[in-house]
């Protein structure tokens, strides 16, 4: 089974793809405070048309885009009603939806347009200490088999359920499948961390 | 000949009290390759992770004559190369590069000589040409011939394996039996493979729950069906033909 849910976008060839990954994380995170401290509604009107631009240059579908701002959204909405409840709410919870809406999208493109693993170099690069590296690393080379894993039990268990139309038994089946996939994935770390050690690798190791 | 891995009376009980070895003596001499056999949950993996140090038994545990200790286990975990049994343990970086140059960087060799010893290691197993591919997408020989080549840019001298071949189809089981073939170090398998070990071993060690039942010449225990069978294993298909 091959996904590459994470770099689906990372291969195409535009100006954005081509710009080295550690200019790129600068840019990101100086647009990206540029964008939450922006002072009034204009320059946030026009910080949100160069993002629109930079969708446009990157060439990732607005699909793509909204189908993973929708998964943030939820939290977004958690602290624009938190913010109702402050002097001036409407305005502030207003400004607090923009201007986290605008900082996942750029975020979104600046991340699919840039491969993973060019990422995690950039990052080396720029000395962002190694055990949060090796924990970005993990994730990434993990969440394959993660997704695979799901996708087996899944399938292991639709065909052995014929015609199952009771939702509460649904539920309490996909809590088992979860329950299990975290127990093997908590052994699969022990042996993991064995397989490290095997090749000489310390906790104490920071360079 | 040299004793390279000299175990005396090793006894290792897992915390929940499960007995996994018991008063095991072994020794293996350089340049010999080594079979373990037995079946599942006779305690090969076990006694595989007490040969650079990973699991520490009650008992000797001696690698070119030095006890396994704190003191030198980055010398040992360096000369005794340990490949787990499966690739997706193994093989935990993101790309075939990181992770063939994760030993060599854990033992702080420059930039440039880690590069080098890289490009040898996937030469010597054949992927010299995957080095920016991400491990996950290979196929399961790939990833096996890739997991040996992490430890071979460690330049380890014992090469201990655990279950090398289990799930390889024909062609990748013999490409895999022929990269066995042509590295020239002390070797350790363990394996229910019966045949790959005829072919590979030239001493055989047969373990099950936890003790040494038999050890000796390759062909002499793979024949014996009355020492075999009470085991799970049975004599290989190629040894009953030539009778």
């Amino acid at each position: 089974m091959r996904h590459a849910f994470i770099d689906i976008y990372a291969d195409l060839n535009t100006p954005l793809h081509k710009l080295g990954a550690k200019i790129k994380i600068v840019f990101w995170v100086t647009f990206l405070l540029l964008i939450v401290f922006s002072p009034g509604r204009r320059i946030t009107l026009f910080y949100g048309l160069l993002v629109v631009l930079l969708i446009c240059l990157s060439k990732v579908p607005v699909k793509f885009i909204f189908k993973r701002l929708v998964e943030v959204i939820p939290f977004i909405i958690v602290i624009a009603l938190s913010a109702l409840f402050r002097k001036n709410g409407i305005a502030l919870s207003l400004n607090c939806t923009i201007k986290a809406t605008l900082a996942i999208i750029l975020t979104l493109v600046i991340f699919s347009t840039t491969k993973f693993t060019q990422l995690l170099e950039a990052l080396r690069q720029l000395k962002v200490p190694n055990l949060f590296i090796y924990l970005l690393s993990f994730m990434y080379r993990y969440s394959f088999l993660l997704e695979d894993q799901l996708l087996r039990a899944k399938r292991a268990c639709e065909s052995r359920s014929i015609n199952s139309k009771n939702n509460f038994r649904k539920v309490k089946i996909l809590s088992n499948i979860l329950g299990t996939i975290f127990i093997r994935t908590y052994e699969r770390a022990e042996r993991i961390h064995l397989a490290m050690c095997a090749r000489g690798y310390t906790n104490e190791q920071s360079n | 000949m040299n004793k390279v891995i000299e175990i005396s009376n090793l006894n290792f009980t897992y915390p929940d009290g499960t007995r996994a070895l018991e008063e095991i003596n072994l020794d293996v001499y350089e340049n010999e390759t080594l079979g373990i056999i037995g079946p599942n949950g006779a305690g090969k993996s076990t006694l595989l992770l007490h040969l650079n140090g990973l699991l520490n038994g009650n008992g000797k545990v001696k690698i070119f004559g030095k006890a396994v200790s704190k003191e030198n286990i980055t010398l040992i975990r360096q000369k005794v190369g340990l490949v787990f049994q499966d690739p997706q343990d193994q093989l935990f970086m993101p790309t075939v590069y990181e992770d063939v140059a994760f030993g060599p960087n854990n033992l702080g060799i420059p930039k440039q000589e880690i590069d080098r010893k890289v490009s040898s290691a996937l030469e010597e197993v054949g992927l010299l040409d995957k080095r920016d591919n991400l491990s996950y997408h290979m196929s399961l020989g790939e990833q096996k011939r890739l997991s040996i080549a992490t430890v071979l840019s460690m330049s380890p001298e014992i090469l201990v394996l655990d279950e090398p071949n289990s799930n390889l189809d024909p062609a990748s089981r013999r490409h895999l039996i022929n990269l066995l073939k042509s590295l020239k170090v002390t070797k350790v398998l363990a394996t229910h493979d019966l045949e790959m070990v005829l072919e590979l071993c030239s001493k055989v060690v047969l373990l099950d729950k936890g003790k040494v039942i038999d050890e000796g010449e390759t062909k002499e225990i793979l024949s014996d069906k009355l020492l075999l069978e009470p085991h799970g294993l049975e004599i290989p298909l190629s040894l009953l033909l030539n009778r």
